[in-house]
C-alpha cells in the first residue's frame, strides 16, 4: 500500500508541476501584457490560489461528479458522448487530483513568473526582432532565460506541496478507488488516524519525509546544472 | 495588421484563461441556486433555469419561504449551527495566530535582515526546512504532545501548532522585504543617537507597514483555510474551524445544491480577502532568499 503510494504520489508531483507551470507560464505571460481592466483580471487569476486546497478539492468535486459535474453537462451538450463518464474511476484518478491542484497552484507560479518577466528589459525583444527571431524563438532565447531563477523556484514549490498535501486527495478522492489515487500522505494518514497505528505511520512519516527531500534536492540540481549556452 | 492579430491572439488567450479560472467557481454557484429537479435531468443545463436563494437561506438558518417547506431533509436542520460555530472558531484562530505570527515574525526578520551574528544561516536553513515538512508526517508528535498538555480539541492547540508552523514562513517573506528596505535612513538615525528599539519603533515599522501587512493577510489566508492539523485536532470537537465544518457536512449532507450553498458561503470571506489583497501581492518579494542568506 506504501509502496503504491509513492508511485502515486511521483505520478500526481509530476502531473502537477507540468499543468501548474504551463498554466502559470501562461497566465503570467497574459499578466505582462498590458491593457485595460489588468486590475481585475489580476485578481480574477488569484482567486483560485486564494481558495484552499480543500475547497479546491469540494470545488472540483462538483466539476467531475458523475451525474451533475460539469464535464459530463458539457460532454452531453456537444452530444460527443451520450454516456456518462466517472472521472475518477476511468483511470483517470491522479489526473483529476492534478488537474484540480493545478487550477490551485497555477496563479503562486504565474505571480512568481511573472515577477522574473518584469525584469525583462523590452530592448532585447527589439533587438532579437530586429536580428529576425520570431515569436517562439523569441520566447526561447530571450523570455526563457531570464526565467530560469524563478522557475526554479516555482518547480520547487510545486514539488514540495504537490508531494506533501493531504487536504485535495481527502476532499476529492479520498485515496479511492481502490488505492489508485491513494498518495503517500494518504497511507499515512490511514495508518495512523484511522487504524490508529501511530509509531507505524510515524516510521512512514520518515519515509515520506526522506522522499520529499530527495525529490526537492533532485530538483534543485536538476535544475542549477549549468546550461549550455544557448 | 500584425498588431490586430496579436490583440486578437491575446483575447481568445485571457477568454479561456478566464474560463479555466472561473469556470469551477461558477459551477459551484450554480449548483447552490437550482433545486434537485433541475439539477438531475439528462441534459444538465450550463446556466440556471429557475434561480433559487432557498438552499442558502436553509444553510444559514433564515426562514424559508412558505411554498418551499419540505420534509425529507432533516439533515439540513443542524447545518446553521456547525457552520456558524465553525466559523466563530476559524476566525478567532486565524485573528489571533496572524497578529501574533506577525508581532514575532517582523521582529525576527528585521534581526535576519539586518544584524550579523553566528549561526545566522544555519538557523536560516532550519527556519525554512521546517516549511518543507509535510504537516501529516509531523502531525503524530504534535498530536501527542498537545494530547498530553490536554490541548487536543481546542482552539488553543490548534493556535499554538499554527504559530510554529507560521512564525518561520512570515520570518521568511518579512525578511526579504526588510532586505528591499533602504539601510541608510536606519543609519542615520542611529548616528543621531536613536537605540536600536527606537529606530525599530520610529523608522523601520513605518516602512515596512505594507510588507507586514502582506505577512498578515498571508498568515490569515493560511490560518483560516488550513485543513491537515485542524482536521486531526479538532475533528468532531466543538473547536472545529471552517474547513472542517464543511468537509463534515460533505460527509452527512447528500443533497448537492445544500452542499454547494455551504461551500460558496465558505468562500465569501476568502474573496474578500483575496480581492482587497491582489493590489498587494506584487510586494510579496519571496523570489529571492539566497541573496539575504549571502549577505
Amino acid at each position: 500500500m506504501f509502496v503504491n503510494g509513492i508511485f502515486v504520489t511521483l505520478h500526481f508531483v509530476a502531473d502537477s508541476i507540468i499543468l501548474s507551470v504551463l498554466i502559470g507560464l501562461g497566465l503570467a505571460l497574459l499578466m505582462n501584457r498590458a491593457f485595460s481592466g489588468l486590475g481585475l483580471v489580476r485578481a480574477i487569476f488569484l482567486l483560485p490560489w486564494a481558495i484552499s486546497e480543500y475547497a479546491t478539492g469540494l470545488i472540483w468535486k462538483f466539476m467531475y461528479n458523475t451525474d451533475i459535474g460539469f464535464l459530463n453537462a458539457v460532454l452531453s451538450y456537444t452530444g460527443l458522448f451520450s454516456e456518462r463518464v466517472t472521472w475518477v474511476t476511468a483511470g483517470l484518478g491522479v489526473e483529476t487530483l492534478a488537474v484540480a491542484f493545478a487550477w490551485h497552484m497555477a496563479p503562486l507560479v504565474a505571480f512568481f513568473l511573472l515577477a522574473g518577466l518584469q525584469f525583462i528589459p523590452r530592448d532585447l525583444y527589439k533587438a532579437a526582432q530586429v536580428d529576425g527571431a520570431r515569436v517562439l524563438r523569441r520566447f526561447r532565447s530571450v523570455t526563457l532565460p531570464f526565467l530560469r531563477y524563478p522557475l526554479l523556484i516555482a518547480v520547487f514549490l510545486v514539488t514540495g506541496s504537490a508531494a506533501r498535501t493531504l487536504d485535495i486527495v481527502f476532499t476529492l478522492t479520498r485515496g479511492g478507488p481502490s488505492f489508485t489515487t491513494s498518495t503517500m500522505t494518504n497511507v499515512i494518514y490511514i495508518r495512523t488516524f484511522q487504524e490508529l497505528n501511530f509509531s507505524y505511520g510515524a516510521a512512514l512519516s520518515v519515509y515520506l519525509i526522506i522522499i520529499i527531500t530527495c525529490l526537492c534536492v533532485g530538483m534543485l540540481v536538476f535544475m542549477t546544472r549549468p546550461m549550455r549556452s544557448v | 495588421m500584425a498588431n490586430w492579430r496579436t490583440r486578437g491572439l491575446v483575447g481568445v488567450a485571457l477568454m479561456i484563461a478566464i474560463v479555466w479560472t472561473v469556470t469551477p467557481i461558477y459551477w459551484t454557484v450554480a449548483m447552490s441556486v437550482q433545486f434537485e429537479s433541475d439539477v438531475y435531468v439528462r441534459n444538465p443545463s450550463l446556466f440556471p433555469l429557475h434561480p433559487t436563494d432557498y438552499f442558502y437561506l436553509l444553510a444559514l438558518g433564515l426562514p424559508v419561504p412558505k411554498g418551499l417547506v419540505r420534509t425529507g431533509i432533516s439533515a439540513s436542520e443542524g447545518i446553521p449551527k456547525i457552520l456558524s460555530q465553525g466559523l466563530r472558531n476559524s476566525i478567532i484562530v486565524a485573528v489571533v495566530t496572524s497578529t501574533i505570527t506577525v508581532g514575532v515574525a517582523s521582529v525576527a526578520a528585521y534581526v535576519f535582515a539586518r544584524l550579523r551574528f553566528r549561526f545566522k544561516n544555519g538557523l536560516l536553513v532550519t527556519l525554512l526546512a521546517s516549511q518543507s515538512l509535510p504537516p501529516i508526517a509531523v502531525i503524530v508528535p504534535y498530536f501527542i504532545l498537545l494530547g498530553s498538555l490536554r490541548l487536543v480539541g481546542s482552539i488553543t492547540g490548534l493556535i499554538i501548532v499554527y504559530l510554529s508552523l507560521l512564525i518561520p514562513l512570515v520570518t521568511w517573506v518579512l525578511m526579504s522585504f526588510f532586505a528591499t528596505l533602504p539601510w541608510d535612513v536606519e543609519k542615520a538615525a542611529r548616528m543621531d543617537g536613536c537605540g536600536r528599539l527606537m529606530v525599530l519603533r520610529k523608522i523601520v515599522m513605518p516602512l515596512a507597514a505594507p510588507g507586514i501587512f502582506v505577512g498578515w493577510v498571508l498568515a490569515f489566508l493560511y490560518s483560516y483555510n488550513e485543513f491537515v492539523y485542524a482536521l486531526i485536532l479538532t475533528s468532531g470537537t466543538p473547536a472545529q474551524t471552517m474547513p472542517l465544518a464543511v468537509t463534515v457536512l460533505f460527509m452527512q449532507e447528500t443533497t448537492y445544491p445544500t452542499l454547494a450553498a455551504v461551500v460558496t458561503l465558505s468562500l465569501i470571506p476568502v474573496f474578500i480577502v483575496a480581492l482587497f489583497f491582489q493590489k498587494y501581492m506584487t510586494q510579496l518579494r519571496m523570489v529571492d532568499p539566497a541573496a539575504v542568506i549571502i549577505r
